[in-house]
């Protein structure tokens, strides 16, 4: 098998097209905490920074494996096989969960004749094919399309602003400690802790020692991304027309018109987002078939590559049929289940990395 | 290479697959809505929903002539229903994405807001930039007056709005501040109004776009003359102010001065006096002199000075009017002035939360301070020489 190798940075642009894909579609938190939101998204940022570190650390320690050995190496054969299988189970989530956002979104504001069950088959089919071209690729192609992105957002975000008048995160600190705990839950089930799909790739990297740099640049980037988002929306809609929208920063930006006839300017965020969701259930598959071929001993992952697009798609299909059944997963469950693969498997595997340090048979391994 | 090649290729034949969306629409299919009237029959509990439309494939802005206007009604029991009971009539798809102008009937305004907001809001065909503007009586028979100009009456509509921004005296509020301001139980809002009247000098009544109709607990609740709206249009948000010129008679001396005045800035501040809340308001102006009936020499600095401040205290008390007429007669908050206690007091905002619309609202003093500035006086300097 052909080791691919990419960047720091490249892995950072990869990082913040996966956490920023569709992380304003709905703005979940924001609806719930107002103008107390930038707290709730600030603890969510910190945390992953911190869970981030302690992966980095970990795998500088086992600089030559990839972070699906490491958990076998730590956490043994038997017990690391589970916490593989939670991790497929927790991607698979993700990539389902974009997926229908992104049918969702299509089919409320832009096609509502077309089946979701085909605007996600054309997702998938771009999505296999490009999961399948490698890592590397993969990585190149978003620092194309990142460029356009970051222009588009910035002119629209100008166009914006001028429609904000008064400061929507006023008043501060009128919500209690237990709704904004809960509120940064929500922010760390979604789009903060998908983070952690990234430390799968972490051993493709080349500059070993640059991990946590490139990570946590693209983790602060996409929370000001998220925060600054969040402003102008609730800036420019107004708090009542903000929890009204079903898509808040959507319905901001096709407010933006030139004078009185050029408008539907939205055209060209809708383009930008749809391939920006398409990078993350890219780097989903990508890393899927890694730990699913390491899971299953495969030498050849090639032919991996469809059989996965088309379970994605088959789960998919049957999953979050109703839109407010994707809302309900996103506030009521995901801010929970998600503590399994982001917090607690990650936690486990640098404590005991750093007692088997301490014990010296970190080193004795990579020797070996 | 050969594989980016056939990969090229197989782009290109799937760009073809657009055409195989149920959502395409043919442009010689479809017929553009350019109005929108909602009206409602407390007596049926009918909705009348009326069109007015152009066939897409003669949208021609420089020949309104050969466009093919259509007006059409239909009625049924929910707004939904209604439009769809027209499509009973009509020759070709009807699409919203064009229509920038609602008109909602004073009965539907007065009755079923609530319905006629949430449909525009909700409606993926409308887009919230559209406007939203009330007709005094029924918006059905407003949109079957022949427009004055010649011109589709859509587009003399959308003309109307957008002069606004020249005389102050109308404002229309979009569908999302429509939609924002609806929810809210403290303050109520001003949009435009739409009635017909005999012009001078004219032969038959045409549509008129001036004053306001006030909204507030969800329902229509009055109207407003066009020198009150002229408050509004300068203390509300930005975007309505901000390209606002609007003239202004001010007595000066003997003689009447025409100003043509621009905002330079505006602030709306709350503060406490003994507890108590106090709002300031402060404008600032810059105005052209446009119209003198009596000689005064505006080249001497002194004179102009004293014509600024003349400008500035009598417009300060054109606003105090009006603002004393919001809170005394109309007893609506329709600045918007709870939006400002609620965000930069939250304390005290508790504490008149409840009572702010009975008993805080109507008696709150406003200080208003308007600074005038004259930077231009005009082509001459006195008329005849001084």
């Amino acid at each position: 098998m052909i080791r691919e190798r990419i960047t720091p940075f490249q892995l950072g642009c990869l990082c913040f097209s996966f956490l920023s894909g569709f992380s304003t579609l709905y703005l979940l938190e924001a609806k719930l905490l107002m103008q107390d939101v930038w707290i709730a998204n600030l603890t969510a940022c910190l945390f992953i920074l911190m869970l981030l570190k302690m992966n980095a650390y970990v795998q500088n320690q086992y600089p030559h494996a990839n972070m699906s050995d490491i958990i076998d190496i730590v956490l043994g054969k038997w017990l690391g096989k589970l916490a593989h299988a939670f991790y497929l189970l927790g991607m698979l989530g993700l990539g389902v969960l974009s997926l229908r956002s992104i049918s969702v979104f299509y089919t409320s504001a832009i096609l509502p004749g077309t089946s979701p069950n085909l605007i996600m088959l054309l997702v998938v089919i771009v999505t296999t094919y490009a999961a399948s071209l490698g890592l590397s690729t993969i990585a190149r192609s978003v620092l194309v399309i990142l460029p356009f992105f970051v222009v588009s957002i910035v002119a629209i975000g100008f166009f914006i602003y001028q429609d904000v008048e008064a400061n929507p995160f006023m008043p501060q600190l009128q919500h209690p400690l237990p709704l904004l705990l809960y509120g940064s839950l929500i922010s760390f089930g979604f789009p903060f802790c998908k983070s952690y799909v990234m430390v799968f790739l972490f051993s493709e990297v080349t500059h070993q020692k640059k991990l946590f740099k490139s990570c946590s640049i693209a983790v602060v980037f996409s929370c000001a991304y998220l925060l600054i988002a969040t402003y102008l929306t609730i800036g420019s809609l107004g708090d009542n027309m903000f929890k009204t929208a079903m898509f808040p920063f959507f319905s901001s930006i096709q407010l933006v018109k030139f004078g009185e006839y050029i408008e539907r300017i939205e055209i060209l965020i809708i383009a930008i987002w749809t391939i920006m969701t398409m990078y993350e259930i890219i780097v989903l598959q990508y890393v899927f078939v890694q730990i699913a071929g390491r899971l299953f001993g495969m030498k050849a992952l090639k032919p991996f590559y469809l059989p996965v697009g088309v379970f994605f798609f088959a789960v998919a299909t049957k999953s979050f049929v109703n839109p407010a059944e994707l809302v309900a997963y996103d506030l009521k469950i995901l801010p929970v289940s998600v503590n399994l693969n982001a917090v607690l498997v990650p936690v486990c595997v640098f404590v005991l990395t750093l007692f088997k340090k301490r014990g010296g048979s970190v080193q004795e391994l990579n020797h070996s | 290479m050969s594989r980016f090649r056939r990969f090229a290729a197989l782009g290109l034949l799937t760009c073809m697959l657009v055409g195989c969306s149920p959502d395409i629409r043919e442009i010689s299919d479809i017929a553009l809505v350019m109005l929108t009237a909602i009206d409602y029959d407390e007596q049926k509990r009918d909705y009348v929903f009326t069109i007015n439309c152009i066939d897409a494939s003669t949208n021609d802005a420089q020949n309104s002539a050969k466009k093919l206007e259509w007006i059409a009604s239909a009625s049924g029991k929910t707004i939904l229903e209604a439009a769809r009971n027209l499509r009973s009539r009509a020759g070709k798809i009807l699409v919203w994405q064009h229509d920038k102008f609602f008109l909602i009937g004073e009965g539907a305004a007065r009755n079923s807001l609530y319905e006629v907001v949430d449909f525009l809001s909700r409606n993926r065909d409308i887009r919230l930039s559209g406007y939203l503007v009330v007709s005094q009586g029924t918006a059905s028979d407003l949109m079957r007056i022949k427009s004055e100009t010649g011109d589709l009456i859509s587009n003399e509509t959308v003309g109307r709005i957008k002069n606004e921004q020249l005389w102050g005296k109308s404002l229309s509020l979009t569908i999302k501040d429509v939609a924002d301001y609806y929810g809210n139980p403290y303050r109520g809002f001003v949009t435009g109004k739409l009635s017909r009247s005999m012009p001078v000098a004219g032969d038959r009544e045409v549509l008129f776009l001036s004053g306001g109709s006030v909204i507030h607990q969800g329902k229509l609740a009055g109207w407003l003359p066009g020198k009150d709206v002229l408050a509004i249009h300068l203390i509300i948000k930005k975007k309505y102010w901000r390209e606002l010129e609007f003239p202004q008679t001010v007595p000066f001396r003997s003689a009447k001065i025409s100003l043509l005045m621009r905002v330079a800035n505006r602030s709306v501040r709350m503060r406490q006096t003994d507890g108590q809340p106090v709002f300031d308001v402060r404008i600032g102006l810059t105005g052209t002199v446009l119209t003198i009936d009596k000689q005064v020499n505006l080249a001497n600095p002194d004179t102009l000075r004293e014509l600024e401040l003349a400008a500035g205290r009598f417009i300060e008390g054109e606003l105090k009017a009006s603002l004393n007429r919001f809170q005394q007669q109309l007893k609506i908050d329709v600045v918007g002035f709870s939006d400002i206690a609620r965000k930069y007091h939250p304390q005290a905002w508790k504490r008149m939360e409840k009572t702010w619309s009975t008993a805080i609202y109507p008696t709150v003093p406003v200080r208003v301070h308007v600074d005038v500035s004259i930077p231009a006086i005009g082509m001459s300097k006195v008329l005849g020489g001084d």
